[in-house]
Protein backbone atom coordinates (compact mmCIF):
# COMPACT_ATOMS: atom_id res chain seq x y z
CA UNK A 1 0.00 0.00 0.00
CA UNK A 2 1.63 3.27 -1.29
CA UNK A 3 -0.77 6.35 -0.69
CA UNK A 4 1.71 8.70 -2.80
CA UNK A 5 1.16 6.80 -5.46
CA UNK A 6 -2.41 6.74 -5.74
CA UNK A 7 -3.19 9.57 -7.40
CA UNK A 8 -0.93 8.45 -10.13
CA UNK A 9 -2.12 4.94 -10.23
CA UNK A 10 -5.56 5.51 -9.66
CA UNK A 11 -6.41 9.15 -10.01
CA UNK A 12 -8.23 9.50 -13.69
CA UNK A 13 -9.63 6.09 -13.43
CA UNK A 14 -11.37 6.76 -9.94
CA UNK A 15 -12.19 10.41 -12.13
CA UNK A 16 -13.75 9.00 -15.14
CA UNK A 17 -15.64 6.68 -12.81
CA UNK A 18 -16.96 9.41 -10.68
CA UNK A 19 -17.92 11.88 -14.09
CA UNK A 20 -20.12 9.11 -15.42
CA UNK A 21 -21.68 8.65 -12.48
CA UNK A 22 -22.23 12.58 -12.02
CA UNK A 23 -21.90 14.45 -15.31
CA UNK A 24 -20.18 16.93 -13.67
CA UNK A 25 -16.22 17.38 -13.32
CA UNK A 26 -15.57 19.32 -10.04
CA UNK A 27 -18.30 17.45 -8.06
CA UNK A 28 -16.42 14.41 -9.68
CA UNK A 29 -12.68 15.62 -8.41
CA UNK A 30 -14.30 16.65 -4.90
CA UNK A 31 -15.30 12.94 -4.28
CA UNK A 32 -12.02 11.43 -5.57
CA UNK A 33 -10.21 13.99 -2.97
CA UNK A 34 -12.85 13.08 -0.57
CA UNK A 35 -12.19 9.44 -1.15
CA UNK A 36 -8.03 9.08 -1.45
CA UNK A 37 -9.00 11.10 2.31
CA UNK A 38 -10.69 8.55 3.97
CA UNK A 39 -8.86 5.98 2.43
CA UNK A 40 -5.78 7.34 3.83
CA UNK A 41 -7.20 7.20 7.26
CA UNK A 42 -8.82 3.88 6.79
CA UNK A 43 -5.60 2.22 5.07
CA UNK A 44 -4.91 -0.46 8.17
CA UNK A 45 -8.34 -1.72 7.23
CA UNK A 46 -7.90 -2.28 3.78
CA UNK A 47 -7.58 -5.97 3.89
CA UNK A 48 -5.91 -6.74 0.48
CA UNK A 49 -8.31 -9.13 -0.94
CA UNK A 50 -9.29 -6.96 -3.58
CA UNK A 51 -6.81 -5.02 -5.45
CA UNK A 52 -6.59 -1.39 -4.20
CA UNK A 53 -7.95 0.14 -7.27
CA UNK A 54 -11.00 -1.86 -6.21
CA UNK A 55 -11.13 -0.74 -2.89
CA UNK A 56 -10.75 2.27 -3.80
CA UNK A 57 -13.81 2.49 -6.49
CA UNK A 58 -15.64 0.88 -3.59
CA UNK A 59 -15.49 3.59 -1.46
CA UNK A 60 -15.73 6.15 -4.26
CA UNK A 61 -19.55 4.54 -4.77
CA UNK A 62 -20.21 5.46 -0.90
CA UNK A 63 -19.40 9.00 -1.26
CA UNK A 64 -21.37 9.30 -4.80
CA UNK A 65 -24.30 7.48 -3.21
CA UNK A 66 -23.80 9.59 0.12
CA UNK A 67 -23.81 12.84 -2.72
CA UNK A 68 -26.91 11.55 -4.09
CA UNK A 69 -28.86 11.22 -1.06
CA UNK A 70 -28.18 14.72 0.61
CA UNK A 71 -30.16 15.84 -2.40
CA UNK A 72 -32.86 13.33 -1.59
CA UNK A 73 -35.53 15.48 0.14
CA UNK A 74 -36.21 18.36 -2.82
CA UNK A 75 -38.94 17.97 -4.51
CA UNK A 76 -39.96 19.05 -8.11
CA UNK A 77 -43.33 20.52 -9.57
CA UNK A 78 -43.41 19.60 -12.65
CA UNK A 79 -45.47 21.03 -15.84
CA UNK A 80 -48.76 19.92 -16.36
CA UNK A 81 -48.21 18.42 -19.79
CA UNK A 82 -51.95 16.97 -19.94
CA UNK A 83 -55.20 17.94 -19.19
CA UNK A 84 -57.39 16.15 -16.27
CA UNK A 85 -58.47 13.72 -19.34
CA UNK A 86 -54.81 12.62 -19.70
CA UNK A 87 -55.10 15.07 -23.65
CA UNK A 88 -51.68 17.37 -24.37
CA UNK A 89 -51.61 20.86 -23.41
CA UNK A 90 -49.25 21.20 -26.39
CA UNK A 91 -49.00 18.47 -28.53
CA UNK A 92 -45.21 17.75 -29.73
CA UNK A 93 -44.07 19.12 -32.76
CA UNK A 94 -43.52 16.48 -35.54
CA UNK A 95 -40.12 15.45 -36.52
CA UNK A 96 -37.19 15.37 -33.48
CA UNK A 97 -35.02 17.46 -35.75
CA UNK A 98 -32.55 14.95 -37.97
CA UNK A 99 -31.54 18.15 -40.16
CA UNK A 100 -29.24 19.21 -37.23
CA UNK A 101 -26.11 17.84 -36.87
CA UNK A 102 -25.94 15.55 -33.53
CA UNK A 103 -22.81 17.93 -32.20
CA UNK A 104 -25.47 20.71 -31.48
CA UNK A 105 -28.21 18.19 -30.50
CA UNK A 106 -25.30 16.97 -27.96
CA UNK A 107 -24.78 20.15 -26.98
CA UNK A 108 -28.53 21.43 -26.52
CA UNK A 109 -29.04 18.10 -24.48
CA UNK A 110 -26.41 18.65 -21.55
CA UNK A 111 -27.73 21.98 -21.57
CA UNK A 112 -30.88 20.75 -21.00
CA UNK A 113 -29.63 18.42 -18.50
CA UNK A 114 -28.60 20.98 -16.39
CA UNK A 115 -31.79 22.52 -15.80
CA UNK A 116 -33.12 19.36 -14.87
CA UNK A 117 -34.25 19.00 -10.66
CA UNK A 118 -31.33 17.60 -8.81
CA UNK A 119 -33.18 14.11 -8.42
CA UNK A 120 -34.71 13.23 -11.96
CA UNK A 121 -31.00 14.61 -13.67
CA UNK A 122 -29.47 11.76 -11.35
CA UNK A 123 -31.86 9.09 -12.54
CA UNK A 124 -31.66 10.15 -15.89
CA UNK A 125 -27.77 10.07 -15.71
CA UNK A 126 -27.36 7.03 -14.04
CA UNK A 127 -29.73 5.20 -16.83
CA UNK A 128 -28.85 6.32 -20.00
CA UNK A 129 -25.71 8.29 -19.96
CA UNK A 130 -23.70 6.17 -17.27
CA UNK A 131 -25.82 3.05 -18.32
CA UNK A 132 -26.07 1.21 -14.79
CA UNK A 133 -29.41 -0.69 -14.53
CA UNK A 134 -32.48 -0.52 -12.99
CA UNK A 135 -30.83 -2.57 -9.63
CA UNK A 136 -27.60 -0.28 -9.53
CA UNK A 137 -29.35 3.24 -10.45
CA UNK A 138 -31.72 2.20 -7.66
CA UNK A 139 -29.06 1.50 -4.88
CA UNK A 140 -26.86 4.34 -5.89
CA UNK A 141 -30.42 6.74 -5.21
CA UNK A 142 -31.75 4.69 -2.53
CA UNK A 143 -34.89 4.69 -4.35
CA UNK A 144 -36.96 1.59 -5.76
CA UNK A 145 -37.79 0.63 -9.55
CA UNK A 146 -41.11 2.23 -9.08
CA UNK A 147 -39.88 5.87 -8.22
CA UNK A 148 -36.92 5.58 -10.76
CA UNK A 149 -38.86 4.98 -13.67
CA UNK A 150 -41.19 7.85 -12.23
CA UNK A 151 -37.53 9.81 -11.84
CA UNK A 152 -36.72 8.80 -15.32
CA UNK A 153 -39.88 9.51 -16.99
CA UNK A 154 -40.05 12.85 -15.98
CA UNK A 155 -36.87 13.86 -16.82
CA UNK A 156 -37.29 12.43 -20.43
CA UNK A 157 -40.59 14.49 -20.54
CA UNK A 158 -38.61 17.67 -19.59
CA UNK A 159 -35.47 17.39 -22.12
CA UNK A 160 -38.37 16.21 -25.19
CA UNK A 161 -39.71 19.58 -24.09
CA UNK A 162 -36.63 21.63 -24.01
CA UNK A 163 -34.94 20.47 -27.00
CA UNK A 164 -37.90 21.21 -28.87
CA UNK A 165 -37.90 24.42 -26.80
CA UNK A 166 -34.28 25.40 -28.17
CA UNK A 167 -35.57 24.35 -31.47
CA UNK A 168 -34.12 21.46 -31.83
CA UNK A 169 -36.99 18.89 -32.01
CA UNK A 170 -39.33 21.41 -33.83
CA UNK A 171 -40.49 21.05 -37.34
CA UNK A 172 -38.98 24.01 -38.89
CA UNK A 173 -35.97 22.84 -38.62
CA UNK A 174 -36.62 20.01 -40.35
CA UNK A 175 -38.79 21.60 -43.07
CA UNK B 1 -55.96 -0.02 -17.29
CA UNK B 2 -58.13 -0.66 -20.24
CA UNK B 3 -57.41 -0.83 -24.24
CA UNK B 4 -57.88 2.77 -25.02
CA UNK B 5 -55.00 5.19 -23.19
CA UNK B 6 -54.62 8.81 -22.53
CA UNK B 7 -51.64 10.52 -23.94
CA UNK B 8 -50.78 10.98 -20.56
CA UNK B 9 -50.56 6.71 -20.37
CA UNK B 10 -49.19 6.43 -23.53
CA UNK B 11 -45.67 8.40 -22.71
CA UNK B 12 -45.52 6.76 -19.31
CA UNK B 13 -45.93 3.74 -21.35
CA UNK B 14 -43.32 4.82 -23.71
CA UNK B 15 -40.99 5.65 -21.26
CA UNK B 16 -41.21 1.92 -19.62
CA UNK B 17 -40.68 0.24 -22.76
CA UNK B 18 -37.44 2.26 -23.63
CA UNK B 19 -36.28 1.10 -19.63
CA UNK B 20 -37.80 -2.23 -20.58
CA UNK B 21 -39.78 -2.56 -17.81
CA UNK B 22 -43.17 -2.58 -19.80
CA UNK B 23 -45.38 -5.38 -20.13
CA UNK B 24 -46.96 -7.64 -23.77
CA UNK B 25 -50.25 -6.36 -22.43
CA UNK B 26 -48.75 -2.91 -22.20
CA UNK B 27 -46.82 -2.96 -24.93
CA UNK B 28 -49.78 -3.80 -26.91
CA UNK B 29 -51.97 -0.66 -25.80
CA UNK B 30 -48.88 1.34 -26.48
CA UNK B 31 -48.48 0.44 -29.86
CA UNK B 32 -52.52 0.80 -30.82
CA UNK B 33 -52.46 4.57 -29.22
CA UNK B 34 -49.50 5.28 -30.67
CA UNK B 35 -51.05 4.11 -34.42
CA UNK B 36 -53.90 6.27 -33.82
CA UNK B 37 -51.84 9.51 -32.50
CA UNK B 38 -49.29 11.76 -34.14
CA UNK B 39 -48.81 13.48 -31.06
CA UNK B 40 -47.77 11.01 -29.26
CA UNK B 41 -45.37 9.28 -31.81
CA UNK B 42 -43.46 12.35 -32.02
CA UNK B 43 -43.07 12.50 -28.31
CA UNK B 44 -41.65 8.84 -28.45
CA UNK B 45 -39.36 9.95 -31.09
CA UNK B 46 -38.20 12.99 -29.45
CA UNK B 47 -37.17 10.48 -25.82
CA UNK B 48 -35.93 8.03 -28.38
CA UNK B 49 -33.62 11.12 -29.54
CA UNK B 50 -32.98 12.15 -25.90
CA UNK B 51 -31.83 8.31 -25.06
CA UNK B 52 -29.38 8.28 -28.05
CA UNK B 53 -28.05 11.90 -27.62
CA UNK B 54 -27.75 10.64 -23.49
CA UNK B 55 -25.39 7.53 -25.05
CA UNK B 56 -23.37 10.39 -27.49
CA UNK B 57 -22.71 12.45 -24.12
CA UNK B 58 -21.47 9.18 -22.17
CA UNK B 59 -18.02 9.25 -25.07
CA UNK B 60 -17.44 12.86 -24.85
CA UNK B 61 -16.72 12.72 -20.96
CA UNK B 62 -13.32 13.75 -20.01
CA UNK B 63 -10.78 10.92 -19.30
CA UNK B 64 -8.32 12.97 -17.08
CA UNK B 65 -8.51 14.42 -14.27
CA UNK B 66 -7.49 18.16 -14.46
CA UNK B 67 -3.59 18.84 -13.28
CA UNK B 68 -4.43 21.77 -10.99
CA UNK B 69 -6.97 19.22 -8.92
CA UNK B 70 -4.15 16.53 -9.09
CA UNK B 71 -1.55 18.88 -7.90
CA UNK B 72 -4.42 20.28 -5.15
CA UNK B 73 -5.16 16.85 -3.95
CA UNK B 74 -1.34 15.28 -3.31
CA UNK B 75 -1.03 18.25 -1.06
CA UNK B 76 -3.77 17.17 1.03
CA UNK B 77 -2.72 13.65 0.94
CA UNK B 78 1.22 15.19 1.73
CA UNK B 79 -0.63 17.09 4.94
CA UNK B 80 -2.38 14.35 6.13
CA UNK B 81 -0.07 11.12 5.64
CA UNK B 82 2.29 13.10 7.03
CA UNK B 83 0.27 14.00 10.06
CA UNK B 84 -0.50 10.81 10.64
CA UNK B 85 2.74 9.30 9.79
CA UNK B 86 4.33 11.04 13.02
CA UNK B 87 1.82 9.33 15.10
CA UNK B 88 1.68 5.83 13.29
CA UNK B 89 4.26 5.05 11.09
CA UNK B 90 3.21 2.62 8.38
CA UNK B 91 3.89 -1.38 8.98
Amino acid sequence: MNPERWLDEHGDALFRFAVLHTGDENLAADLVQETLLAALKARERFAGGSSERTWLIGILKHKIADHFRRGARTQATDPDWFDREGRWREPPADAPGDALDRETLRRALAHCLDELPPRQRQAFWLREVAGEDTGAACEILGVNATNLHALVYRARMRLRACLERLGHGGKRWDG
Amino acid sequence: MGWMISCREATELASKRLDGAAGPGERLRLALHLAFCAACRAAERQMRLVRSLAHDLRHALPERMPEERKRAIRARLAAHGGDEGDREPER
